[in-house]
């Protein structure tokens, strides 16, 4: 019988996983969770092991949240057709090709002027007033102005696309009072009401925004159903929002918690692009993903069993000693390279460029004012997901 | 028996590339430069099929590091 009580919803876990991480590490890389059903892989090794194999270790998983989200929805609510997260291939690869030519290096790239622009908009806007709150004036507003852009639809109901976000990920990943099952319910609705709207457009008046590639790919012999056009919108407002906030949160709690560290790139902005990848690894926004074995498995640190859904912990292979000395220790000089953050292999994040460019801009923006802002609260309050990391609010205050 | 010559030709490192995976990180040419290119259309262009024996470190690292693993290297 297990020792190591790996509650991810628990409230202590939630505030701080990573010491339960290191016990499975050490004492049971591969254990499991009876009143789940889960096996959890904690160990670097067999973290990328599973990663690598999608044919013995299916994405189906994923699919189950968004069925759990729709669950909330409406008990008997099934979800309808395919998701980037969800699928293994070949199904996975027609519809990842199709998607990721929004997404690639240089596609990417030419998105830097506009989002060091929507950077510095929002940075002397709470300058002026001399306190905010980070992630409502910050590293929200940031990523889902980006990603809506990217689609082409108006930036200006960013606060709902937040919302919407919000709600499905809470209730694929959290768990909703009656009160927020309700609200969710109102979002699915307006979400699902908006994207035929978004879609209808854009099928009758083509831009050169990604939503219209995916309405072209439909209407061409590279097949996207209509339900897998929306489906995907849904995946890129959430991934989109979600993590980028995350890890730009998730890099001001570290470098406010690590003196040294912040002082040593407020002096060498150059280490930026290092220190992001360090938070990546230290703090990673998404914690774990989860797979389903096809087949049994032995896997380094033990065996996985046919049929079993394994929480594959991110999060903790990237703090394991055996492949990052020191791995608790935050580090923006360390070689992070290798980190697991984004995943690996053919569900490697889609956004990854992406990611560390916002990351990265939106370091440079922010690190030269930290040294004169204080945080006003003391204590972090954790998103609801057993998914993802990261703060819901950060206050900051000018020092006198 | 295999003659020494033989030996060496299986030796011989290939590089291998799975293109419906591959796309253009360019992770494997900032490890390994003298064997990798990603061009301007975000397309990887192996430039050493058969790269020199001192470039094996390089490559194994590149391997390892490649997000999307569509990197192969053999021998």
């Amino acid at each position: 019988m297990s020792q190591i009580a790996y509650d991810p919803f628990d409230p202590a876990t939630r505030e701080n996983p990573y010491p339960v991480y290191a016990r499975l590490r050490d004492e049971e890389p591969v254990h499991r969770v009876e009143g789940l059903g889960l096996a959890v892989v904690s160990r670097y090794a067999d973290v990328r092991a599973i990663l690598k194999d999608p044919r013995s270790f299916s994405s189906r998983a994923m699919r189950d949240l968004f069925s759990q989200s729709a669950k909330t929805v409406m008990e008997d609510a099934e979800l309808n057709g395919e998701t980037l997260i969800g699928t293994d291939p070949p199904v996975h690869t027609r519809l990842r090709k199709i998607v990721n030519r929004a997404f690639t290096p240089s596609r990417i790239a030419v998105l830097e002027p506009r989002i060091r622009e929507v950077t510095a908009d929002l940075v002397t806007r709470f300058e002026r007033r001399g306190e905010c709150e980070l992630l409502s004036d910050f590293a929200i507003p940031l990523p889902v102005t980006i990603i809506a852009e990217i689609l082409g639809v108006d930036p200006a109901r960013r606060e709902e696309f937040k919302r919407w976000s919000d709600d499905l990920l809470l209730a694929g990943t959290g768990r909703p009072t009656p009160e927020q099952a309700e609200r969710i319910r109102i979002s699915d609705e307006d979400l699902g009401a908006w994207i035929d709207e978004v879609v209808e457009a854009r099928r009758a008046e083509p831009r050169g925004d990604l939503i219209s590639a995916l309405v072209a790919a439909e209407a061409s012999e590279e097949v996207m159903t209509s339900e897998e056009i929306g489906n995907l919108i849904l995946i890129l407002l959430i991934a989109g929002n979600e993590t980028t906030t995350n890890l730009i949160a998730n890099a001001m709690l570290a470098l406010l918690a690590h003196p040294d560290q912040l002082a040593a790139v407020i002096r060498e902005p150059g280490l930026i692009p290092a220190a992001v990848e360090e938070i990546l690894r230290y703090d990673s926004p998404v914690q774990l993903t989860l797979r389903r074995a096809i087949r049994d498995v032995e896997l380094p640190g033990g065996k996985i069993r046919k049929d079993e859904t394994v929480a594959v912990l991110l999060a903790s292979a990237n703090r394991d000693e055996r492949q990052f000395e020191n791995g608790d220790v935050f580090d923006i000089t360390r070689n992070a390279q290798g980190h697991v953050a984004f995943g690996l292999g053919v569900h490697y994040c889609l956004g990854s460029h992406l990611a560390r460019l916002e990351g990265k801009i939106a370091l440079e923006a922010i690190v030269p004012e930290l040294p004169r802002l204080r945080r006003r609260d003391s204590k972090v309050e954790y998103v609801d997901s057993f998914l993802v990391r990261g703060p819901q609010r950060i206050e900051l205050s000018r020092v006198a | 028996l295999k003659s020494s010559r033989n030996e060496e030709e299986v030796e011989q490192m290939k590089v291998f590339v799975d293109y419906d995976l591959c796309e253009a990180n360019a992770i494997c040419q900032r490890v390994c430069p003298e064997a990798f290119r990603v061009e301007e259309d975000d397309t990887l262009t192996v430039l050493q099929q058969e790269p020199d024996e001192s470039l094996r470190r390089k490559l194994k690292e590149a391997v390892r590091l490649c997000p999307r693993q569509a990197l192969k290297l053999e021998a």
